[in-house]
């Protein structure tokens, strides 16, 4: 690995987490692979989700929805939107063999973040643990797949309908 | 079906409503498998409960910002009343005491007050 690829991927990884403190949806759709898949546990970090229950398991065709929906006038949990103020650090480049030379192949990340939410006078705190799975895609890259483990995904949660 | 007071089973879900407090509430729902089907079908019911109502979901945080709304509302001192009428003058009373509606009517959201009213109105005293 490179100390210009942990500069891009670090780069990618905080342009996303701007995209989605703003809630530019559609913006943020645009980073998504054709094939991908964007996975939040629940109940714990490694069920299998074909049997257990995910806060969010969505393929390319969901996110879309979720996506479409957000930029709707239905959406009335996020109406008003959140305001998001999000902090990512310890953003690892993972040494296996693909993100080793970076040379066209995925790159598999580990990043944390902190996130505070503020909507209609309530505030929230979040954190977890965001992995992803980056294809190089012509200039840039494109999210393959994401899994995002909050410290407290087994306990009672309110509205997560904003952008993690 | 609702089982008065706090229990609901659909087609898709056990969902049990818990009042902790003025203005806190816990709802646990546990998705529902069918026996004797592929495994797939077991699997596409998880990723629609997950689509409608999870707390990331597209449709069950819609309905819980109406009601945290409503709750606001109803703190209201110059006309606390929630409007629950729909389907009031078409709704048909049976003979063993049944009442049928449209499914968007309010029937069963007007027969957990009236019970809720009945049981909040009995003599605790006398029940103790």
């Amino acid at each position: 690995m490179t100390t210009a690829l942990q500069h891009d991927v670090a780069g990618f990884v905080y342009h996303e987490a701007r995209l989605m403190d703003e809630s530019r949806y559609s913006e943020w759709l645009d980073l998504w692979a054709p094939d991908a898949l964007y996975w939040v546990p629940c109940d714990g970090d490694d069920g299998d989700p074909r049997n257990q229950i995910s806060l969010i398991y969505d393929d390319r065709a969901r996110i879309e929805d979720r996506v479409f929906r957000l930029n709707s006038s239905s959406a009335h949990s996020q109406d008003p939107p959140s305001r998001m103020c999000r902090i990512v650090g310890n953003v690892r480049v993972l040494s296996d063999e693909a993100s080793r030379d970076g040379s066209g192949d995925e790159i598999t990340v580990e990043s944390s973040f902190v996130l505070v939410e503020v909507r209609r006078g309530h505030k929230n705190m979040y954190a977890g643990r965001t992995t992803h799975r980056l294809r190089p895609d012509g200039a840039g890259l494109r999210i393959v797949s994401k899994k995002v483990v909050l410290v407290d995904n087994d306990q009672y949660l309110g509205n997560l309908t904003f952008l993690l | 079906m609702s089982i008065w007071p706090n229990l609901m089973i659909t087609s898709s879900q056990v969902r049990n409503t818990r009042p902790l407090a003025a203005g806190l509430t816990a709802v646990d729902m546990w998705p529902a498998f069918l026996d004797g089907v592929p495994a797939e079908v077991n699997s596409e019911r998880l990723r629609g409960h997950e689509a409608f109502f999870g707390a990331a979901s597209l449709g069950s945080p819609d309905d819980y910002e109406v009601f945290e709304r409503i709750h606001v509302g109803l703190q209201a001192t110059v006309d606390p009343w929630v409007l629950m009428s729909r389907g009031l003058e078409t709704e048909q009373r049976h003979p063993d005491g049944t009442i049928v509606g449209a499914i968007t009517d309010e029937v069963s959201q007007r027969a957990q007050l009236r019970q809720w009213l009945k049981v909040m109105s009995l003599n605790v005293e006398a029940a103790l």
